[in-house]
């Protein structure tokens, strides 16, 4: 019997002969199933092209049905002063800073940064919100990109100032 | 069509393929920008020509599986 087993595959134990296992058919791909591949790929692809699109959709959708958030009172801000809140919930929404810029100018912007949604804060001297993550600045004016790494200015939203209140509603497009 | 021929058009056509492929991921990292952005246009266009895209593939998926079979039978 060993004798035999030595014959039928020399240098291998006598196991492989009995259950023998074909690795390189199992994990052989034919070019038939490649191509397949190749195509719910591109299928996947284009799903997901169209996913941004539905969620560009809504997102404009829903901000233009998005009810005002009351942030502060006028005086509850000083010039050059500014408070974090979240939009459009007060507690699950975004987070968004409102910013003092003069005695009349209030500005309300995203919190994330537009490279890697780290949070930005506000530097009154400059008047430019800091990503402190990769150096990203941006306009305090309107959100634009100063400088760094992103790309994308911040979201801004609305304000209104209604009986010394201020209200924030829709998100304006970034610039 | 000699079976060399047929060989060089297959490859071809699994080159565009590929590249098409390049072209949709492309595509779709720039309709992922343009969530936010405020152009609408860029990611509407980038969803209609990734269809496109992804109708080119599947024909020349057909044609390649089709005269691969073809060149297997002789």
């Amino acid at each position: 019997m060993a004798e035999a087993n030595k014959t039928a595959c020399p240098g291998r134990p006598a196991w492989e002969r009995d259950f023998p296992v074909r690795q390189g058919e199992d994990s052989y791909t034919t070019r038939r199933e490649f191509t397949k591949f190749l195509g719910l790929t591109s299928i996947a692809f284009f799903l997901g092209t169209c996913w941004a699109a539905t969620r560009r959709w809504m997102n404009q959708r829903f901000a233009a049905q998005a009810a005002p958030l009351a942030v502060a009172r006028v005086d509850e801000i000083a010039v050059g002063g500014s408070k974090l809140f979240r939009y459009p919930e007060p507690e699950k929404g975004e987070p968004a800073i409102l910013i003092r810029l003069e005695e009349q100018k209030f500005v309300a912007l995203g919190q994330s940064c537009t490279h890697l949604a780290c949070p930005v804060h506000f530097q009154a001297a400059t008047k430019q919100l800091v990503c402190p993550c990769h150096s990203g600045f941006f306009s305090a004016e309107d959100g634009r990109v100063l400088g760094g790494p992103p790309k994308r200015g911040l979201d801004r939203y609305t304000v209104e100032i209604r009986e010394g209140t201020i209200y924030v509603k829709g998100a304006e497009a970034p610039t | 069509m000699n079976s060399k021929t047929r060989g060089i058009v297959l490859h071809m056509v699994m080159a565009f393929v590929i590249l098409i492929l390049f072209l949709q991921l492309w595509l779709f990292t720039e309709a992922l920008e343009a969530v936010h952005a405020p152009d609408g246009k860029t990611v509407l266009v980038a969803s209609a020509v990734s269809g496109l895209g992804c109708l080119v593939v599947w024909k020349f998926i057909a044609f390649f599986l089709k005269n691969e079979q073809a060149a297997s039978e002789r």
